[in-house]
């Protein structure tokens, strides 16, 4: 019945026009995997990896209509919904029930298994993908990690033989990516299913899998095998190979082996603060803060402390039903300097979001001190939490951690400068340079909903800078962007703080965090 | 603004065949609007009711909010059925919330549901424009005033205020659910919310016109 | 086989409601509302109410009373009495009570019955005993599983317009023109995860039964218990009592 024997699988011309495109998403692709084999497919994001995922799991047209022609084979036969596993990217995307093991159970309910036997065949595929935790717990009290864990339990109960994986780990913390990976490879080890992984980062992934077919403009460019957890340069030819190395970098996929990226040069004064430009406005000239400058230290290195933060503990406003800790305790002392980048590190669930949302003043902490000093709180309360929402706005600027809510209006370039019509800033040059920075100029006039993560992210970013905020507090910045955007994003990092600007960013993004002046490590309290 | 007078964007595969992608979005739809009047209820509710302790027929301006799910589910999702399901699931999640007409928010919300969906049976859904919604919002709001209102919250109103609060809700129907349904549905397929619907549809081939 | 039905404990008041069914509590409080809204006269009304004052208690053991759904309840009531006394002519008092308290005697059971049901174990019931067509009844339990995640979403809206200087509670338009922007950007977020949802369940088989005329199959059954059986006989008692004694007793 389920993961009996290994699908092979054959796309034959296969091309997708979804209603209202110009352009097709997937193009006369052609693919051929035989049982149990193990492909990642790769690519620049929006160039057709998912979409073919969802053709093979022959849910093509369940979110869009379009037009489709050529063939898909999953073990012989047309794969109907329900037939290969399909997990997505967002944990919360694919959840169906309140518990755990009826999450669990219903790829096999809609599969018409019995209820006798579908209940011990949950509690063991519990334990085949680790899950400490049981059938009855409640799935909105998961996190993220073992939400996708649930998730791939619920895949395997119905998997004929094809497991199919949509960037699965691009939204975890990497101890968390790597449990989901452990996941998988036992999964996998003994070849009953064949695979195939949609990914931009390959690092982790590659030991796992046989191919590397790479994806893009919607039509398939590469094809090499993978041996030792390494790409097989001899394979196609050496020179091929080293081009095909560069091609993917440019598109963003992150290589192992490849040098990191470094962050680009950003002018500082799109970034400067407002209230630094009323005290020295010349200072602030496009002249002064050139490239050139980026080597050298900030002017504001040594610059006054803003917010002061020590230990402090914060309400988490809406309980989660079955988490234990209604209080958050953050164990902190720091003052947050104009001109410093901070980076609060720390494991998913500690408290990093709560800890930023009480800087912003969004939270009242119940205990310990957030203090804003003179050269921030001026006219102000010392207490962030008193503020209005106009006293926020001036000083605060917040990327959250869900970067679609920051939105605020019906065209990117609206939303972007909602904060600055309010507030009577102009500031639509500042704007124009941040999207272009970001790689954003070519959507100013679209909808900010219709933007990719990655995208939505950048334009979180530009959203809270562009105003000249005095701080700058962001929640995982860096989350799901190739490595021209990574760049773009850490350029703007840096350029606030050389502009004087105070940076705290939360993160598990190591690259991003030796860029910080200061590390913040947050650990789970004895008494949370 | 022509294209008013071409024939609507059909529901894909015949009106009576639901997609897996209508009725889950339709579903989460019935929901999210379930969580819109939780916080309505939370934070105007009671101004709202204040406002209207002098002269209580006129808190029936408010009802066209409660019908909203009813007109622009089906205008969403153009089958029949789809005002009603959508609804009615805002209802289900009010009441196991703990609204406070307990069972008469579900009585209510199959009276609204079924209203809107006479609406839209009246042309046969064919037709998505703004005159459809008013219509939809019109009957929802009446039937639910003279089958269940009139019998219950204002049972001992004397013949004129009854028809006052036929009056207020009607209108209130067809400007709050109807023409704002309308437009809700419009801003929702412009930020890109309804790709897989007909609205979603419209809107890319407007935008491609431009 | 208790330990593997997948259902989170129920709570454990010791009363009859928390072991009953949704579709006893459902069906109980219509009979009730039926009751109600059928009793002629006030006479029957308050026999109604006393025996449900005397019955809901124990229905609801220790602890089990939902005080605070009664505040809500409570006004609801209340505001029905006010606007049947002011619009009613000639006013008067004995009319206005009689109105309040044929709503208040199906709105507060019903609100305390409401407590009890759990929406996986509704979804269930409404398939499998009162076979409602299934797809749509799994979509509304998945869409209702949703319920927590888009009150989160709620809340981090309004701290965005906190953050982005656009909180405004000074000027009513403003505030129900803010509450109208929250509202429509909630929308677009649910609807588009909603499409990726479609997308994972469809992966799983939600369309599967209808396409190969194999119907699904439920993990959890939906026994009717004799004690969903008595609560019914206890409502539909206290409806035939209000409407026999509002008959009988002028």
């Amino acid at each position: 019945m389920t993961g009996s024997r290994p699908a092979a699988v054959l796309v034959r011309g296969l091309t997708w026009t979804p209603l209202g495109a110009r352009t097709p998403v997937l193009a006369d692709v052609d693919l051929r995997l035989e049982p149990g084999e193990r492909v990642l497919l790769t690519g620049p994001s929006g160039g057709g990896k998912s979409t073919l995922l969802r053709a093979l799991a022959g849910v093509l047209d369940a979110a869009e209509s379009g037009e489709a022609t050529g063939e898909v084979r999953v073990g012989g036969e047309t794969p109907l919904g329900g037939g290969a596993a399909l997990l997505l990217q967002d944990p919360g995307a694919g959840q169906v029930a309140e518990t755990v093991g009826r999450d669990i159970a219903f790829g096999m309910e809609n599969r018409a298994v019995p209820r006798t036997a579908i209940w011990p065949r949950v509690r063991s595929l519990v334990g085949r993908v680790g899950l400490s935790v049981g059938q009855e717990h409640r799935v909105a009290a998961l996190s993220g990690g073992e939400s996708q864990r649930v998730g791939l339990a619920g895949s395997l109960a119905s998997a004929d033989g094809l497991l199919l994986l949509d960037e699965p780990t691009s939204m975890l913390d990497p101890d968390a990516a790597a449990r989901v990976r452990d996941s998988v490879a036992d999964a996998v080890a003994d070849r009953a299913l064949t695979l195939v992984l949609a990914e931009h980062r390959l690092d982790g992934w590659l030991p796992l899998v046989d191919r590397l077919v790479v994806v893009a403009a919607g039509r398939m460019v590469a094809d090499l095998p993978v041996r030792g957890g390494g790409l097989d340069a001899h394979a196609p030819g050496p020179d091929s190979a080293a081009d095909l190395v560069r091609d993917l970098t440019s598109w963003g996929v992150w290589l192992p082996g490849v040098p990191e990226p470094t962050p680009w040069p950003v002018a500082a004064d799109v970034c400067a603060p407002h209230s630094r430009a009323l005290v020295d406005a010349s200072a602030w000239s496009g002249s002064r803060a050139s490239a050139r400058e980026r080597e050298t230290s900030s002017p504001f290195a040594g610059g006054a402390a803003l917010l002061r933060v020590k230990d402090v503990a914060v309400a988490r406003d809406r309980p989660r039903r079955g988490a234990v800790a209604s209080v958050v305790h953050c164990r902190v002392e720091a003052d947050l300097v104009a001109g410093q980048v901070q980076a609060v590190l720390g494991a998913s669930g500690v408290g990093k979001s709560t800890l930023l949302a009480a800087l912003a003043g969004l939270r009242r902490p119940v205990g310990g001190v957030v203090e804003a000093l003179p050269p921030l709180a001026r006219e102000a309360s010392t207490h962030p939490h008193r503020w209005t929402s106009r006293q926020v706005a001036t000083r605060v600027g917040y990327v959250p951690q869900r970067p679609q809510a920051s939105v605020i209006g019906g065209t990117c370039r609206a939303s972007l400068l909602a904060t600055a019509r309010a507030l009577g800033r102009d500031a639509e040059r500042r704007g124009d340079a941040l999207m272009e920075q970001l790689g954003l100029g070519a959507v100013a006039d679209r909808s900010p909903y219709r933007l990719s993560g990655g995208e939505a992210r950048r334009l979180a970013l530009a959203t809270a800078v562009v105003h000249g905020p005095d701080l700058l507090l962001l929640d995982e910045p860096t989350v799901g962007q190739d490595r021209d955007a990574w760049a773009a994003v850490a350029g703007v990092i840096e350029a606030a703080a050389r502009a004087g600007v105070a940076v705290v960013a939360a993160t598990h993004d190591d690259l991003l965090a030796d860029l910080a002046a200061r590390r913040i490590v947050l650990t789970r309290g004895a008494d949370a | 603004m022509a294209s008013r007078r071409t024939l609507a964007h059909p529901a894909p595969g015949g009106p009576g065949a639901w997609r897996g992608v209508d009725l889950v979005v339709a579903a989460v739809f019935g929901v999210a609007m379930g969580v819109v009047f939780i916080a309505w209820d939370y934070l105007l509710n009671a101004p709202w009711t204040a406002l209207t302790l002098a002269f209580p027929p006129a808190s029936s301006l408010a009802l066209g909010v409660w019908l909203l799910p009813a007109v622009a589910g089906g205008l969403i999702v153009r089958r029949p059925g789809a005002a009603l399901f959508v609804e009615l699931i805002a209802g289900v999640l009010e009441y196991l919330l703990g609204n406070p007409w307990g069972p008469g928010v579900l009585i209510s919300a199959v009276l609204q549901g079924l209203g809107a969906e006479l609406g839209f049976a009246l042309l046969r859904w064919r037709r998505f424009g703004p005159g459809v919604a008013m219509i939809a919002g019109g009957l929802a709001a009446s039937l639910e005033i003279v089958a269940y209102e009139w019998w219950s919250y204002a049972a001992e109103y004397a013949w004129p205020w009854k028809v006052a609060v036929l009056g207020f809700s009607v209108l209130s129907g067809v400007l709050l659910a109807g023409l704002g349904g309308h437009a809700l549905v419009r801003a929702l397929a412009r930020a890109g919310a309804l790709d897989a619907f007909g609205p979603g549809a419209e809107h890319a081939a407007r935008s491609d016109r431009r | 086989m208790r330990k593997s039905s997948g259902r989170p404990r129920r709570r454990s008041t010791g009363g009859l409601l928390a072991s009953c069914g949704p579709l006893s509590l459902l069906g109980g409080s219509f009979a009730l509302m039926a009751g109600a809204l059928a009793t002629p006269r006030a006479s029957g009304l308050m026999a109604g109410a006393a025996l449900l004052a005397l019955l809901l208690p124990v229905g609801c053991g220790r602890g089990g009373f939902p005080w605070r759904r009664m505040i809500a309840a409570g006004l609801a009531v209340a505001s029905v009495a006010w606007s049947n006394w002011l619009l009613a002519t000639p006013h008067s008092w004995a009319v206005a009570a009689t109105a309040g308290l044929r709503v208040g005697l199906f709105v507060v059971p019903g609100v305390v019955f409401a407590a009890f049901v759990r929406p996986a174990e509704l979804g269930d019931h409404l398939a499998q005993r009162l076979r409602l067509p299934p797809r749509p009844v799994v979509a509304a339990v998945v869409a209702v599983q949703r319920f927590e995640r888009l009150g989160q979403d709620w809340a981090d809206l309004s701290d965005i317009r906190r953050v982005r200087g656009i909180h405004d509670r000074r000027s009513p338009i403003r505030a129900v023109g803010g509450f109208a922007e929250q509202a429509l950007a909630l929308l677009v977020g649910a609807l588009r995860d909603a499409a990726q949802t479609a997308i994972a369940v469809e992966a799983r088989g939600f369309s599967r039964p209808q396409r190969t005329g194999v119907p699904r199959t439920w993990a959890c059954p939906a026994p009717w218990t004799a004690t969903d059986t008595r609560l019914m006989a206890c409502c539909g008692g206290v409806a035939t009592v209000s409407v026999l004694t509002g008959a009988l007793i002028g």
